[in-house]
């Protein structure tokens, strides 16, 4: 029996314009196989068994179990979990500089009070991305605690405003 | 890994700067309550304190905050060497 490999990987669609055909792809790196991206070199194919693959959400970590292909060009995604990272809310409130971070993995939101661009300024907004989100553990908790530290970062920010 | 050397290394991660204070929100297990440290800098080094609710902010008292919950929901202090494990591992 082949040996399964577990490793993290994300995928992506429309390999060779086939616009629903998921892949992705691994290459070895202190000895274990790992995803990596397009532009690696040495890497190796990864495709997802049609019996998980309409559950795949592009450009998302997932925790997959893989099998070699019998040509062993590379590999089939058998199982793939999505990879739920913890939020970290931090709050920064220094002379001119009212803003929060949130991030997981390698994502980032910010909020800003002072920005003009809605995607920053808007609380609501930036909840609402953040409880839709697959891959932030405690989605609705992480939205509530963000919006409780905005609204701290906003009454500060007002405050600063009026007193200038 | 202990906690003063958790927290060092936050101050150090965010940049928390000498006459900033940093205020770590996280769940006391053996009082089953969170609570808030509340990091200075003093002469000695980084002086910790934890108070049950968290301290009164001004517009002109710099600060930094932080927090994060743990995979049941518990509010723990962030490991800066996970934050930096996950950067890289979500390529």
């Amino acid at each position: 029996m082949a040996q399964r490999i577990k490793t993290n990987i994300k995928f992506y669609k429309g390999l060779d314009n086939v616009a629903d055909k998921l892949y992705g792809f691994v290459a070895k790196s202190n000895g274990s196989w790992r995803g990596c991206r397009e532009t690696e070199s040495k890497k190796k194919i990864v495709f997802v068994d049609t019996a998980i693959s309409k559950d795949i959400i592009p450009n998302t970590l997932y925790s997959c179990s893989l099998v070699p292909m019998r040509n062993e060009g590379g590999f089939i995604a058998k199982s793939a979990t999505i990879v739920k990272f913890p939020g970290t809310i931090a709050t920064i409130c220094r002379n001119n500089v009212f803003l929060i971070r949130i991030t997981f993995g390698n994502k980032e939101y910010i909020y800003d009070p002072s920005s003009k661009e809605k995607r920053k300024n808007d609380i609501k907004s930036i909840a609402n991305i953040l409880r839709s989100r697959n891959d932030l553990e405690n989605a609705m908790s992480v939205a509530e605690d963000f919006i409780d530290n905005a609204c701290i970062v906003k009454r500060l920010y007002e405050q600063r405003q009026s007193n200038v | 890994m202990n906690t003063t050397f958790k927290i060092q290394q936050i101050w150090q991660y965010l940049g928390v700067q000498d006459d900033e204070i940093l205020i770590i929100r996280h769940y006391n297990k053996s009082d089953d309550k969170d609570e808030f440290l509340v990091v200075e800098s003093t002469q000695e080094g980084l002086k910790v304190s934890a108070v049950s609710t968290l301290p009164q902010l001004r517009a002109d008292q710099p600060f930094q905050m932080i927090q994060q919950r743990d995979s049941s929901g518990k509010f723990i202090i962030p490991s800066v060497t996970q934050l930096i494990n996950d950067k890289v591992s979500d390529y």
